[in-house]
């Protein structure tokens, strides 16, 4: 049982960092709006850029319960 | 790591937010199609839909990492918890101000996220490796008599 718990918070831990990482690298993909004034002009801006899509499939992919998971079940074995 | 229930309610929070935001992200995916009528100035149901989306994701998420990160100080050295938290909570925070309220100057608070990912991987790493050490170091034997 000890050998699952300490397992689970090992998973848990590296998945946390595998977010950590995932994040950061959506984070620099996503194309940010410069030189603009209103809310839609930033959108159209940002949906414009060829790296947005890159940008959300990362963040997807980094997401999908990965780190969700993994916070939880790291606090819980604790 | 001491599951208190701060930590508890925040990994909870933190889990829902990012579930929901993992369906976000499949919206905005989505929404680069809409381009051309969300430039033309349209009625793109799809670009309200992601704003009510990150306007109750992001802080849910932002929030929820920020009372982890906070009720857990061992998870990393004190300044990257408070810069994790900090930036959860500018998270969170944009998430209101830049898709709620659509106050564009707001968004610079999602640089918030980049000072939770540290955070992310800092714990992540320790508690990897901390997990590995108690496993090692105790298998069904007290501490004490391993010394000798």
């Amino acid at each position: 049982m000890d050998g699952l718990i300490y397992g689970a918070r090992r998973l848990g831990g590296l998945l946390l960092a595998v977010g950590g990482v995932g994040s950061l690298v959506a984070g620099g993909l996503h194309p940010s709006p410069r030189g603009v004034e209103t809310f839609h002009d930033a959108m159209v801006s940002m949906l414009s850029n060829p790296f947005w899509p890159a940008a959300h499939w990362t963040a997807l992919v980094a997401d999908s319960s990965w780190y969700g998971r993994s916070c939880y079940s790291w606090t819980a074995a604790g | 790591m001491n599951g208190s229930v701060g930590a508890l309610a925040g990994a909870r929070l933190a889990t829902l937010g990012t579930l929901f935001m993992s369906v976000q992200w499949a919206v905005e995916i989505a929404a680069r199609s809409a381009l051309d009528a969300y430039t033309g100035g349209a009625a793109v149901p799809i670009a309200s839909l992601i704003d009510a989306m990150q306007a109750v994701g992001w802080p849910a998420l932002g929030f929820g990492f920020a009372l982890l990160a906070a009720c857990v100080p061992a998870s990393a050295p004190r300044l990257v918890v408070i810069l994790g938290a900090a930036g959860a909570v500018a998270l969170g925070l944009t998430g209101l101000l830049a898709q709620g309220l659509h106050i564009v100057q707001a968004g610079v608070l999602f640089l918030g996220g980049h000072r939770l990912a540290l955070w992310m991987i800092w714990a992540g790493i320790r508690a990897c490796i901390r997990s590995t050490a108690t496993k090692v170091s105790s298998p069904g034997e007290p501490q004490a008599q391993r010394h000798h």
